[in-house]
């Protein structure tokens, strides 16, 4: 057996206890194996036969559905009949145009097998073919990046949705990314519509400013501090920025500053305000817009209206990086490491042979690399599984 | 308590205190056909179901005791349900709740608050405005169009969504409608109720002949505008931005006013004199369909398909061609 399969059936067998879905009963399960075979439209009976059959197949990467079914085995979404979906939201690092994500990038010539580090060229400098892969890497600034947008994310639905703890699943990917699930029971029948909203919502998208600061004949009316969702956050973080700036050196347009009292008195207590100048509302709506550009929760909008998407199995292995796709509390979220908390394969000595450069990088407190291509090293297995799976060594 | 006022059950037969008088009573489907004294039900009933076919809205029938009201509602739905044709629940769901919000606008907000119930909404009251929960919500502003409705410029607390009495109304309405969506058994009916059955579904004939197949080729559109031309052909219902995109990007591609006015008559809510309005205005003006990322924001792009607008998507495939 392919080593890297034993090392995740090994995972499987000693660590089954923490995979956990709830209702699973109602999933479909899909499972892609070493070799490529997809397995789809699986159900099982209860946890038991599911990691029972994750120990059994030890596959590269393992999902389950957000929807419950009737008949999750059926082949078409239309006999499986749908009971509910769990909203889902998918942050994924790639998405967010961090310059960290593109650290250790390299690429591969199909053809004739020549790498380099950066993004890969127009043709191959060896052979001249166009058929290049590209190779991508993980490192601790670009998942960061994940967790804060995932923080900001519980922050919104516990405030403006009302559901934490135990309505809510997170998990990290086990590659780049985070996804939380809603759980809760008046969530499970909302349609896609209603779905897509929420995604605006979160992500900003449907904020406008002129609703929000509001004007009609010679009255402004702003959002208020106690109000909740983007209003109250936009009348705080205002509110803020205004009593901040009293002293008197201010970043504030002058025609904001010209009103604090009455902007105060606004913001603060809701009392309107009288005859604003255009060039007033304009820059606050403008503040306004740029306030929700930094909060907002930036996921992946096409995931969460779609009710038939699977992700990965809560503490399965992810068959990109031999990480797992750790569930996790919200709290434990805060202080969660990827590269060390989340690493499940064993420190087993493997050698590999590199067939691409691969950078320097910390895996469970320990530094590797920089490695260049066409070495053979020893590596505990979940360094080398990362190099591995990451499409940039052999094993010999 | 206002709640059992019997004139509730006149306005809104729909609700528990219909099901009560029925019960009470001891309607039966042989009473709504052949009973004398229901007479006026089975007319008024007949007229509501050609209101709706012919996009009208009838209100003769505002003042009825309220079992005649519910008797009359039962029939409208029963006939529907034995049609049980989807572009006619449309109709009917649209004429129902329009009547609904034609009374319930002018509501005191603790009834509204009542009839949220009914509908299945939580609903807190706080002055003059009331809390109503998220999922409802959601529900009921998917199907309405305009930025006030998204949840982003709302005050939304630990799932509660704030709303004044005439937006809960607004509200309300949509939850009936998708309430009224919701698949019936098909129901066996007697002679009488056949008849007007019958007759509604010959109306029904008539108004879909109307409605020529204006399809553009499927190949060229993007997948919103797919998705949009399919909406507007099922007769769903559609938000302003989603109406304003599809003709503007169909008039865009060479579309004449007339063809995509066409395409809106299956709306259940269609004026012609409206329509051609909002559409000529459209092309007067020369709009172009927003961009991917407007539609993004308006939850109107349904995949990524790498370009920037939908008309580039169009160029593309024209090309290919």
């Amino acid at each position: 057996m392919n080593p890297l399969r034993a090392a995740f059936r090994e995972y499987y067998a000693l660590r089954s206890r923490s995979i956990f879905v709830p209702r699973i009963d109602l999933r479909e399960i899909m499972m892609v194996t070493f070799d490529g075979t997809v397995i789809r439209h699986v159900s099982v009976k209860n946890l038991e036969s599911l990691r029972a059959m994750l120990a059994r197949e030890a596959p590269r990467h393992a999902y389950y559905s957000v929807g419950l079914y009737e008949r999750p085995a059926a082949k078409s979404m239309a006999e499986k009949g749908l009971k509910g979906a769990e909203v889902l939201f998918d942050i994924d690092a790639d998405h967010l145009g961090v310059d960290e994500c593109d650290y250790g990038l390299a690429w591969r010539c199909k053809s004739c097998g020549e790498s380099g580090d950066g993004a890969p060229p127009d043709a191959c400098p060896k052979c001249g073919s166009r058929d290049l892969e590209r190779l991508d890497w993980l490192s601790e600034g670009c998942l960061e990046a994940a967790k804060r947008e995932a923080i900001r994310l519980l922050e919104i639905l516990e405030s403006d949705l009302g559901v934490s703890g135990d309505e809510l699943m997170v998990y990290y990917t086990g590659h780049r990314g985070y996804h939380v699930r809603i759980l809760s029971e008046r969530f499970l029948g909302l349609g896609k519509e209603e779905r897509r909203e929420l995604a605006s919502h979160v992500s900003g998208l449907s904020f406008d400013p002129e609703e929000v600061f509001y004007v009609k004949g010679s009255v402004l009316t702003t959002p208020r501090v106690d109000e909740g969702g983007w209003r109250g956050r936009i009348a705080r973080e205002m509110l803020q920025l205004l009593e901040g700036s009293s002293g008197g050196k201010t970043a504030l347009p002058s025609s904001v500053a010209e009103r604090r009292g009455e902007l105060v008195r606004a913001l603060g207590e809701g009392v309107p305000l009288i005859n604003p100048t255009r060039a007033l509302v304009r820059d606050l709506r403008r503040m306004a817009e740029e306030i929700v550009q930094a909060r907002r929760v930036r996921i992946d909008e096409m995931v969460t209206p779609d009710t038939s998407r699977l992700t990965r199995i809560p503490n399965s292995l992810h068959g990109k990086t031999g990480l797992r796709a750790m569930a996790l509390s919200p709290d434990e979220l805060r202080d969660f490491q990827p590269l060390g908390d989340a690493v499940g394969l064993s420190d087993d000595q493997i050698r590999v042979f590199t067939t691409a450069p691969v950078p320097r990088f910390r895996v469970k407190g320990e530094s590797f690399g920089p490695y260049e291509p066409g070495v053979g090293v020893d590596l505990p297995m979940f360094a080398a599984a990362l190099i591995l799976l990451k499409g940039r060594g052999v094993i010999p | 308590m206002e709640e059992h006022d019997p004139a509730l059950a006149s306005r809104y037969p729909f609700t528990s205190l219909g099901e009560r008088l029925i019960e009470s009573e001891g309607l039966t489907e042989k009473d709504l056909a052949y009973d004398p004294l229901l007479e006026q039900s089975r007319r008024h009933a007949r007229g509501r179901l050609l209101s709706a076919v012919g996009g009208g809205l009838y209100l003769d029938d505002l003042y009825l005791p309220p079992l005649d009201a519910v008797a009359t509602y039962l029939i409208v739905r029963l006939v529907s349900s034995w049609i049980g044709d989807p572009f006619l629940n449309r109709l009917v769901a649209e004429h129902e709740s329009k009547r609904f919000h034609r009374l319930a606008r002018d509501e005191p907000i603790h009834v509204l608050a009542w009839l949220g119930g009914e509908l299945g909404a939580a609903i807190r009251l706080d002055g003059e405005r009331a809390w109503i929960d998220i999922s409802s919500y959601l529900r009921a502003a998917a199907g309405l169009g305009g930025p006030r409705w998204r949840l982003a410029n709302r005050d939304v607390r630990s799932g509660q969504v704030l709303v004044g009495r005439r937006e809960l109304a607004r509200l309300l309405q949509e939850l009936l409608r998708t309430h009224l969506l919701e698949p019936t058994p098909r129901p066996s009916l007697s002679p009488p109720l056949r008849a007007i059955g019958t007759e509604v579904t010959r109306r029904l004939e008539e108004r879909k002949s109307s409605i020529q197949s204006s399809r553009p080729s499927r190949q060229a559109l993007p997948p919103c505008i797919e998705r949009l031309v399919e909406k507007a052909e099922r007769g769903e219902n559609m938000s302003h931005q989603e109406r304003f995109t599809l003709a503007a990007y169909l008039l865009r591609v060479g579309w004449s006013v007339d063809r995509v006015v066409d395409l809106f008559r299956s709306a259940p809510d269609f004026k012609e004199r409206v329509a051609r309005y909002q559409v000529s205005h459209i092309a007067k003006g020369g709009y172009n369909p927003p961009n991917c990322e407007t539609l993004r924001s308006w939850g109107i792009c349904v995949e990524d398909c790498g370009v920037k607008s939908p008309l580039s998507y169009g160029r593309r495939g024209r090309r290919r061609r």
